[in-house]
């Protein structure tokens, strides 16, 4: 979190912050300067009501603090206060928008949108009433991987979210399980940007949460912010962030984001290209941070805070370039593409061979989920 | 007959060429974790009280290009590193050894009879890695102490020393009997 303030503050990185409940106590979100609250969104985190993980408990209207021993047939039951303080703590506390949280469900069955309303959405659409608010509202929705690939499910989930009057928005996880760092899934992609365009032709705002590098490839479809996150686990959404139950898992190896690229690199690339690599170091762009990263002793380790902010600061200036209209953009992201396979194709010549999570392999789905939404637009007559 | 597991392999492997490992004055080390990946063995070269040379061996059944990747990555704290594929399955990597001598990573093959042939020979350098290299040096310095070896450095002094091209030659005469020859043969 301090991080995310320095390089938003200092470095003058993206337009505003995420802020999460389970990492900020919510006296230290109450005392964050109004400047940084107003374009900030406090994202409520309901995922998993009965998780009493990390700072959730200091939130009086987290369900599992109001209730102790929640229960699953207790959320009806409290949730019109607890949606009522939740509206009241972001407009008292002036964020950008009222953002109205979700549940995590690991299966879909035939009634969970329906059961989203009961348990959620319409105490908090009661409570914005009730606050009087009017600030901006965002339903939080949590795409799962078949509502994206699947062309009637996404319809249903549209269909879902463009008939709620009320709201102004949708702050969007588009939930990809998988064993590689990068989504690699061509279809999934390509849903997405779908699922954003479609939002955005029915005039909703989309903030896409929980993006790796893909936010690049998102923001073809004209979202009107990707939010990037640092840890691994906060650029791809999953719910075990959330669980209390989850076994400690070993620490990440260290990354560093390469914009040329398009991709994070394993420290255990940065020497080889050092060695066998002329121009190395501009592969990774300029930041206040490479000068100390790049020494030969720098000790690599996942939690060093110049790995993020370095990831902030050039990852932000590349989606500052991004073009207007967004035809242009989507040349732009294709060329973007071209120049990263090229790079990946002269590391591999001079003998470098990095492994499926530093190489491009994610970069040739892109292309695909490009065409596919293309193909999408013109089916539209776009 | 091919291998039907990779510790079926690996079991051989050890019973065919401890002998030459041992008889060449090197300590053979089993799946130390090096942090970004378990070789399937480390050979290691000590002087005097000092690691001089370390090789990497991944060992597979057939699928070379993983090999390959894994292989790379212990070239971080390894002076080379060799990629071993059960003899028959040695084509798909045959046909594909540009990209071994590309990234300087040694490609063998072995098969129930014993018989180990190297094919393309690593190219010998320091660890790319200084970090990575210290930190398998403790390890290795660890793991040897349990056989009784007192190591007298424990940082990367094992890229530095004289001993580097000598056991490099002794490692190529004692692994393959014909290991020279195609090593002259393929003019790397």
């Amino acid at each position: 979190m301090r991080w995310n303030i320095d390089s938003f503050q200092s470095d003058q990185v993206g337009d505003g912050l995420i802020i999460s409940p389970l990492n900020c106590k919510a006296e230290r979100v109450e005392a964050l300067p109004v400047g940084i609250r107003r374009c900030s969104i406090f994202d409520p985190q309901f995922y998993l009501p009965k998780s009493q993980k990390g700072k959730l408990a200091t939130y009086p209207f987290f369900p599992a603090t109001r209730c102790e021993g929640l229960a699953t047939s207790d959320l009806e039951k409290i949730m019109e206060h607890c949606a009522e303080e939740c509206v009241r703590f972001q407009v008292d506390s002036d964020f950008e928008y009222v953002v109205i949280p979700t549940r995590y469900l690991d299966a879909l069955p035939s009634n969970y949108l329906q059961q989203l309303d009961e348990q959620i959405v319409n105490p908090f659409l009661e409570a914005v009433r009730a606050v009087g608010s009017d600030k901006p509202v965002l339903l939080t929705v949590i795409a799962k991987a078949i509502q994206v690939t699947d062309s009637d499910q996404r319809d249903a989930l549209l269909n879902w979210i463009t008939g709620k009057d009320d709201i102004d928005g949708v702050y969007l996880i588009l939930e990809n399980a998988r064993l590689t760092k990068q989504i690699k899934d061509a279809d999934f992609l390509a849903g997405a940007l779908k699922i954003i365009h479609a939002l955005k032709l029915n005039d909703l705002r989309v903030v896409v949460g929980y993006n790796s590098t893909e936010g690049i490839l998102y923001s073809i479809a004209g979202p009107d912010a990707v939010a990037m996150g640092c840890f691994e686990n906060l650029r791809a959404f999953s719910s075990r962030r959330f669980d209390t139950t989850r076994i400690h898992s070993r620490s990440p190896q260290p990354r560093l984001y390469s914009p040329k690229l398009l991709q994070w690199i394993e420290y255990a690339y940065i020497e080889a290209l050092r060695e066998r690599y002329s121009g190395w170091e501009s592969l990774f762009g300029e930041s206040p941070y490479t000068s100390l990263m790049f020494r030969p002793d720098f000790a690599w380790n996942s939690r060093r805070p110049e790995l993020y902010r370095h990831y902030f600061f050039v990852f932000s200036d590349q989606v500052r370039t991004l073009a207007d209209p967004l035809s242009e953009r989507q040349r732009q992201v294709e060329a973007m593409v071209d120049e990263a396979l090229g790079f990946f194709d002269t590391i591999q010549q001079a003998g470098i061979y990095p492994d499926e999570d530093s190489d491009g392999s994610h970069l040739p789905p892109w292309i695909g989920a490009m065409e596919n939404y293309n193909r999408h637009l013109k089916e539209l007559g776009l | 007959m091919s291998f039907r597991t990779e510790d079926e392999m690996s079991s051989r492997f050890l019973e065919a060429l401890v002998p030459k490992i041992e008889r060449l004055g090197a300590w053979y080390l089993r799946e130390i974790d090096s942090g970004i990946g378990i070789p399937d063995y480390l050979l290691v070269i000590t002087s005097g009280r000092a690691i001089s040379y370390i090789v990497g061996v991944e060992l597979k059944l057939r699928n070379w290009r993983r090999g390959l990747l894994q292989a790379f990555r212990y070239r971080n704290f390894t002076n080379e590193a060799y990629v071993v594929i059960d003899r028959d399955h040695i084509e798909p990597a045959l046909a594909n050894r540009q990209h071994f001598l590309r990234a300087g990573i040694g490609l063998a093959s072995f098969d129930e009879g014993g018989v180990f042939e190297i094919h393309v020979v690593a190219s010998p350098g320091k660890p790319f890695s200084k970090l990575l290299a210290e930190r398998i040096t403790v390890r290795v310095s660890e793991a040897l102490s349990d056989f009784d070896w007192d190591p007298e450095m424990t940082s990367y002094e094992f890229v530095r020393t004289n001993s580097r091209r000598r056991s490099l030659i002794g490692f190529r005469e004692y692994l393959a009997k014909d290991a020279l020859s195609t090593f002259e043969a393929i003019k790397v």
